[in-house]
């Protein structure tokens, strides 16, 4: 019930906004992000990470390449597939996926 | 039978007693010849192994002791004296085992102190990390201009030669942040950025009679503060306020509400400015501010974001003058929530209002026109969308006073603007009529001292610049697109900027009306490291044009005026307002760690 009254919200809002932009189409995100308070160099809080490990790695690991900026900072920080990761955490599990890989061939 | 010294030492003593007690007073015992002391002499029976008192036949002396050695007060003295020793030893044995009994409860309690202080010194080493961070930001570029021309700076205080230096080229550093952070606790944060500069030179010193020194600031990098700051993050925590979690009081010179903030939304700082950083607001002010996300409801997204303080009129670098204070604000709105910063359609307003950076007492002085004393004041509407690939902007910029030739040539710009006359001047006395001179001076002029020649050098114009740009009643309007798109597959991202600024709106047609656009592609090298490729362009797109004297008298211009002492054009129209444009291509260079 809670949820869809927050969805009427959200429906409303976009009813709105799309008869003041005249956009023809737009997919809102329903990705929920995990935002443990990682402490960040000059970052805003809301940039905060999402705890990350290297252990039990599925698949591939996001690439920078292929996220967002969220944050240019000590260390920067990148949204991708709904989670902020740092650079550093972006690399160990970049780096963490090619030992894999290599000692897989 | 003897079977023991101690048991042979009682039997004699006891026999001795008997002895003497049984036998007659006359009877004495053997004394030692030497002596004469009493001995008692014991003899053994070897095949009966008997001892006697008295030799006898196949009886052999056994042994020979001392009467006073027998005696059984002597033995029962050593025997009390022994078993006192022994007592006394018991006892010291004692002492010594109770001492030893609290040292050893003595050392216990020091073990535990020691063990209690090393995980707290081990915790401390271990969770340093957690308390000082240090980083750092490096920016540079090669840039090769195909046409020079006066322009605002595409990147800090980077300039070029101005028209009629094509082919010009430099490499460049343009940011070299060293980031520290310290924290405290969970709850503070201290924020310390050096960074460093071009210097532009001072003027050369006099020493002494006959001595100059030459200036050596001229070109130098030297280092400044661009950031210092403390910033908390309890506040609404404390407050019990969960909506506002995670937002921030920050004090000192610091990120203002917007530049920082588009910067990291448009994502490519590192090749060129953001609008109103380009046009003229600094990314760092002095003063103090708060800042945070708004999360109304409980399903973890953001709905709005916020960043509002009060601040010093002067930049960063610059000393404050004013007895007022400049007052920012920006907040952004996405509706559909963002689940990262910047996600989805958002929506941002920004609003400045301060004034121009003079002391009172100047500033109070009554004048027509205020100039740089004037209120000044800035706006920003965007309406932007972003996804993990890729991004759009647009934006609407509106401005009081907010544009000035300090701003436009802060790149490169005539000499006259900076104190040095440009071209050749008229020094007619008196200017005659029918001459060149006389279209702009009227006859009878005397341009001894020199009469600014709009045909050469830039000082007419400055003139003319100056006072559409700065009266104190200017009026911008701007408009802006910026975006980027991530090849799939690829380290690429094109990427792309659009500028359009109309300085001072009050002018029907301004010469110094300029678009601006910047296309590039960004090739992503690892987590750390960026290029990006580009085309740098500032167009000046009116077609050359005069402007009369009498039109630009609405400004803040005064017919036959003075700049750098010499007189301005009093008459006729002054031509060639319409700067060159400028064109160049950037390598560009991005470390971020």
């Amino acid at each position: 019930m809670k949820e869809e009254k927050h969805h009427f919200r959200r429906l409303g809002m976009a009813a709105a906004l799309l008869a003041l932009t005249g956009c023809a189409t737009m997919s809102s995100s329903t990705t929920t992000t995990t935002t443990t308070t990682t402490r960040a160099g000059g970052v805003p809080p809301w940039a905060a990470t999402t705890t990350i490990s290297t252990k039990n790695m599925a698949g591939p690991p996001p690439l920078v390449q292929n996220c967002a900026i969220v944050a240019i900072s000590s260390p920067s920080r990148y949204a991708c597939n709904g989670k902020v990761y740092t650079t550093f955490e972006l690399q160990k599990l970049r780096e963490a996926w090619q030992k894999k890989m290599a000692s897989a061939q | 039978m003897i079977r023991s010294r101690t048991t042979v030492k009682y039997a004699l003593a006891l026999f001795v007693a008997v002895y003497f007690a049984a036998l007659p007073a006359g009877r004495l015992l053997a004394q030692d010849a030497a002596t004469g002391t009493p001995m008692l002499r014991l003899y053994i029976d070897p095949k009966t192994k008997v001892v006697y008192a008295e030799p006898g036949r196949g009886r052999r002396l056994l042994t020979e002791i001392p009467a006073s050695a027998l005696a059984a007060g002597s033995i029962e003295a050593r025997q009390a004296k022994t078993e006192s020793q022994l007592e006394q030893n018991q006892q010291e044995i004692q002492d010594l085992l109770n001492q030893n009994h609290k040292l050893e409860a003595s050392n216990f309690a020091l073990q535990q102190q020691v063990s209690e202080i090393v995980p707290s010194w081990r915790s401390y080493i271990e969770n340093f990390q957690d308390k000082f961070r240090i980083g750092t930001l490096f920016y540079a570029d090669y840039r090769y201009y195909t046409h020079t021309g006066f322009q605002p700076q595409e990147l800090t205080q980077i300039t070029n030669p101005g028209p009629g230096n094509n082919n010009y080229n430099s490499f460049d550093v343009t940011r070299t942040y060293l980031n520290i952070f310290f924290f405290p606790t969970k709850e503070w944060e201290l924020r310390l950025t050096p960074n460093m500069y071009k210097t532009i030179g001072s003027s050369n010193i006099k020493v002494g009679q006959s001595t100059g020194f030459g200036s050596n600031l001229d070109g130098n990098l030297g280092v400044r503060m661009k950031y210092a700051f403390l910033r908390y993050n309890g506040l609404w925590d404390r407050l019990l306020v969960p909506a506002l979690k995670g937002g921030t009081v920050t004090i000192g010179e610091e990120p203002n509400p917007l530049v920082d903030w588009e910067e990291q939304l448009y994502g490519f700082r590192y090749v060129n400015l953001t609008p109103w950083n380009y046009y003229s607001l600094s990314s760092t002010q002095v003063g103090m501010s708060m800042q945070g996300p708004i999360k109304p409801f409980n399903d973890g997204l953001m709905y709005a974001d916020y960043d509002f303080g009060v601040f010093d009129n002067s930049s960063f670098h610059a000393y404050e003058q004013t007895d007022t204070k400049q007052a920012m604000a920006r907040l952004s709105i996405y509706p559909f929530g963002a689940g990262w910063r910047f996600q989805g359609l958002g929506i941002t307003g920004f609003y400045n209002y301060g004034y121009g950076n003079t002391a009172p007492d100047t500033a109070d002085q009554p004048t027509v026109l205020k100039g740089p004393d004037a209120h000044i004041t800035r706006l920003a509407a965007l309406i932007h969308y972003a996804t993990e690939e890729w991004n759009i902007a647009g934006e609407f910029d509106y401005g009081k006073n907010a544009f000035s030739t300090g701003n436009l040539f802060s790149g490169s710009g005539p000499g006259d603007a900076f104190g040095f006359p440009t071209g050749k001047q008229f020094t007619n006395n008196p200017v005659i009529a029918g001459s060149f001179a006389n279209q702009w001076y009227k006859t009878g002029t005397n341009c001894s001292a020199g009469c600014y020649n709009p045909y050469s050098g830039f000082g007419a114009q400055t003139g003319a610049y100056q006072a559409i740009l700065n009266s104190g009643a200017a009026r911008q309007i701007g408009f802006d697109f910026f975006g980027h798109y991530h090849i799939p597959g690829t380290r690429l991202t094109p990427f792309g900027m659009f500028s359009w600024i109309m300085p001072n709106t009050y002018l029907s047609t301004n010469p110094l009306d300029f678009q601006r656009f910047i296309v590039g592609v960004s090739y992503q090298y690892n987590e750390f490291l960026r290029f990006a490729l580009d085309s740098q362009n500032v167009l000046f797109y009116h077609d050359q044009m005069s402007i009369p004297v009498t039109t630009l008298k609405q400004t803040n211009y005064v017919p036959g005026g003075k700049l750098n002492g010499i007189t301005l054009p009093q008459i006729g129209s002054i031509p060639f307002l319409v700067p060159r444009d400028t064109h160049s291509i950037f390598l560009n260079l991005e470390f971020n760690y």
